[in-house]
């Protein structure tokens, strides 16, 4: 038989291996479980809409309340002002329309005081203020509970607009944008019933130019309200995978203006945050766990034969001290390797399995990478200390004191480095500084770059992508490599 | 044939072997006699390749033991003084495995197992762990694990150390009959009088260093046999008789001819031949351990 074989036999398939990344791969699958049961909650379905309001003959409110894929839902609605109902109405469609005889005047001093449309369904609740000092046209952003959607609503948050109601400056137009839909409210001069709605994405800030791309948006449905352009319209749209800024630009052909309304998004909606960073915390009891089980398979693979003198009979065999060395440097490297694979697979497919989200292929890449270097950076230490320490009982004290120093210790380095508690920039930027100085810094890195990609933390000036590689393979190189040159004329006995 | 020229290996300041140089032929058991603590294991763990000298070069069959260790191995069987296998390892998997390296297939691992574990009685012990092996057994075992690749050089460090007579005799045997077979074999041994019936040759080594080495024969010539006899009336005739013999005295009522250089078929003659009655004869036996430490002790 292949010695190599042999040797990747005995390490892969011990039982001790095997059982531990059975029990890890069922706590990873349990957390990812339990934070989709606390997720879970918030899935369902909820209620949306975009209302907008102006004067004229009165005050009037259109407005369209829709679920997460942007489909009308029945319910009633009703106007409050300062707490006290002036109007409601009820719709089949979610289109809704209300009037109601409040004049120019009375309306702005309304709208100072706060006037509120709330709209109830069978899905739940949801509410648009109006106030005078910000917006006149709503468009409710429903917070973070999209399941099955690629895009946050976006909200009105750029306004471009000559109309100028009450003295004050509204926006006439608003959107949300839902499951490759953009939902389009429009209350336009009486006659430009015809516009055209434009869109882009972009990386440009807010205020800037229409974005450089840009696509005619194709409609799907509108309701206009009679005779006097105001109304709503569905779009289909592209999402785009990126985060940046969402542009519409609306062009009125009848007066040939145009007006942009711009919002940030991001490509992950709040929940597929919440579901993408199950994903490294699923795996990570593992991370910080396998090291253990290498310590031991370094103890049974090169300490106790090294301590016992079984190394010296292996070694009277036609083989090179480098080739016995090199193969259980491999055996033991095909392990973690097979190990994180199965570890990172199995927790990427719950995840899909549970949520219906697929998490995309550099995740899987960054979490594979990441366990992988951890646990490799520990062996290749561990092997290190097993060669310097012919002592089987020496070695063991010795790298398990390692394991506790770069796992515990390290954070409370961080702290110490930065003064206390109190600093948390300067906290995170020592953390990640020290991360290069521990064999397991691969897998808080790939973490990083997960909770970046997500937008769950900021970049952060001391993670370059080339000291975070190399860093990461010189944990794995050079305590193995000196190693074996230790090994190569080392007295076994 | 194996080739040991100016060794040195020391461990920290000690200095365990020290030049040490000797040749163990193709077809000649060499006895390696040296007190425990001597440097006889040291030097076979460098002849093994598992240890790397400081100083000076080894070669089995031609290859250098550190840059060709590879054909080192296969050339060269070794039973070590105390065996030491991976001990949660069965033996029939650990012999297998072990086979691998000499490029042996499973398959026929297993069938060379099995018939190995046959010839050296190690049958119905397969799946034993080796840890539960005896001495005798773990000798066997690298015995067989030694005879995978069937190599014309054999060393046994202190094999009939821990072993029953049974045991003694198998290695007795084996010795002979790889001698037989023209392989070079170095027999180490705390003990000269273990090695006198088989080995051709005699080197000691004493505080790492050689000190002699020497022919069976030369041995045998350095041995001076003492005579003790009792009859039953001691007369100055018998006295001046045998004095021809070696140097004669009186102790408790016997007679002992020290340095005795006759034979004892001879002297019974001559005492019959004199009207006496001989009641004992017998030559004293410690004589070969004597040379050894009269060898020892020329050296001080
Ligand atoms: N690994 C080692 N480290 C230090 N001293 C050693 C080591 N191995 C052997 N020695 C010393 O070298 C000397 C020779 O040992 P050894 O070759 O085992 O003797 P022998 O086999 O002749 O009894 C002894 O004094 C022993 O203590
Ligand atoms: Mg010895």
């Amino acid at each position: 038989m292949n010695p190599l074989i042999y040797d990747f036999r005995r390490t892969f398939l011990r039982f001790s291996v095997l059982f531990f990344l059975a029990i890890f791969i069922l706590a990873g699958i349990g957390i990812v479980y339990s934070s989709y049961s606390s997720i879970a909650k918030n899935i369902t379905q909820k209620t949306n809409m975009i209302a907008g309001i102006w004067e004229e003959n009165g005050t009037n409110i259109i407005g369209y309340i829709f679920n997460n894929q942007g489909d009308g839902v029945s319910g009633k609605v009703e106007v409050l002002v300062n707490g006290s109902l002036i109007g409601s109405t009820s719709t089949q469609t979610g289109y809704f329309r209300l009037k109601f005889p409040l004049n120019g005047s009375e309306l702005s001093k309304d709208l100072e005081k706060g006037i509120k449309v709330v709209a109830s369904t069978s899905l739940g609740y949801v509410e648009v203020p109006f106030q005078v000092q910000y917006i006149q046209i709503g468009a409710v952003q429903p917070s973070n509970q999209f399941i099955s959607i690629v895009h946050e609503n976006i909200s009105v948050n750029y306004f471009n607009s000559y109309l100028g109601y009450f003295g004050y400056a509204p926006n006439n137009e608003a959107f949300s944008l839902v499951d490759g839909k953009l939902i389009f409210l429009y209350l336009g001069n009486s006659g430009e019933v015809n516009y055209s709605v434009y869109y882009g994405y972009s990386n440009l800030s807010e205020v800037s130019v229409f974005p450089v791309s840009q696509t005619s948006a194709t409609i799907s449905k509108t309701l206009m309200f009679a005779g006097t352009g105001e109304g709503i319209s569905i779009f289909h749209v592209k999402m785009s995978k990126t985060n940046g800024f969402f542009t519409v630009k609306l062009v009125l052909p009848k007066s040939n203006e145009t007006s942009i309304i711009s919002s940030r998004y991001s490509a992950l909606i709040p929940l597929e945050v919440d579901v993408m960073s199950s994903f490294p915390s699923g795996v990570s009891l593992f991370a910080t766990l396998f090291p253990i089980i290498f310590l031991y398979l370094v103890y049974s693979m090169i300490s106790k034969p090294l301590g016992s003198g079984a190394m010296e009979f292996l070694l009277a065999r036609p083989i090179t001290r480098d080739s016995i060395y090199i193969n259980r440097f491999i055996a033991g490297t095909l392990t973690a390797i097979l190990s994180s694979g199965i570890l990172t697979l199995s927790i990427g497919l719950t995840i899909s399995l549970l949520y219906g989200i697929s998490p995309p292929f550099n995740f899987y890449g960054l979490i594979f990478l990441g366990i992988t270097g951890d646990i490799m950076g520990f062996f290749s230490l561990y092997t290190l200390l097993a060669i310097l320490i012919k002592k089987t009982s020496g070695y063991l004290g010795l790298s398990i004191v390692f394991y506790l120093i770069f796992t515990i210790f390290w954070g409370t380095l961080a702290l110490l480095l930065s003064g206390g508690m109190f600093n948390l920039s300067a906290i995170e930027r020592n953390e990640y500084l020290l991360d290069y100085f521990n064999p397991g810094g691969s897998l808080s890195f790939s973490e990083y770059y997960i909770l970046r990609a997500i937008g769950e933390v900021n970049s952060i000036s001391v993670v370059n992508p080339a000291f975070v590689v190399v860093s990461s393979l010189l944990w794995i190189i050079v305590p193995s490599i000196i190693g074996l040159i230790r090994f190569r004329r080392m007295n076994l006995i | 044939m194996i080739v040991i020229e100016n060794v040195t290996k020391h461990f920290g300041d000690f200095i365990a072997v020290n030049d040490v140089s000797f040749t163990v032929n193709n077809g000649e058991i060499v006895g390696f006699v040296g007190l425990n603590g001597a440097g006889k294991t040291t030097t076979i763990r460098m002849i093994a390749g598992v240890l790397i000298q400081d100083n000076g070069r080894i070669k089995v069959d031609d290859h250098d033991t550190i840059s060709e260790k590879k054909e080192v191995s296969k050339n060269l069987g070794w039973v070590p003084e105390l065996p030491i296998f991976e001990q949660d390892a069965k033996a029939w998997d650990y012999f297998v495995y072990l086979a691998g390296f000499y490029g042996i297939s499973s398959n026929d691992a297993k069938r060379m197992a099995r018939q190995l574990f046959d010839e050296l009685g190690l049958a119905g012990f397969e799946k034993r762990k080796l840890a539960t092996y005896s001495q005798g057994m773990k000798k066997r075992f690298s015995l067989a694990v030694s005879l995978i690749s069937n190599p014309g050089n054999f060393i046994f460090d202190e094999v009939f150390n821990g072993l029953d007579p049974q045991g003694i005799q198998f290695f007795r045997d084996l010795a002979s009959k790889f001698r037989n077979e023209g392989k070079a074999i170095l027999l180490s041994s705390h003990i000269l009088s273990e090695l006198e019936s088989i080995a051709d040759k005699i080197v000691f080594i004493h505080k790492g260093r050689i000190i002699k080495q020497m022919s069976m024969d030369e041995v045998r010539r350095y041995v001076s046999p003492s005579l003790k006899i009792k009859v039953d009336r001691v007369s100055v005739e018998l006295i001046d008789y045998l004095s021809k013999y070696g140097k004669v005295r009186e102790e408790g009522g016997y007679i002992i001819i020290d340095n005795f250089n006759g034979n004892t078929a001879d002297v019974s003659k001559e005492i019959s031949a004199l009207n006496l009655n001989l009641y004992e004869m017998s030559v004293s036996s410690s004589s070969l351990e004597e040379v050894f430490f009269k060898v020892i002790g020329d050296q001080k």
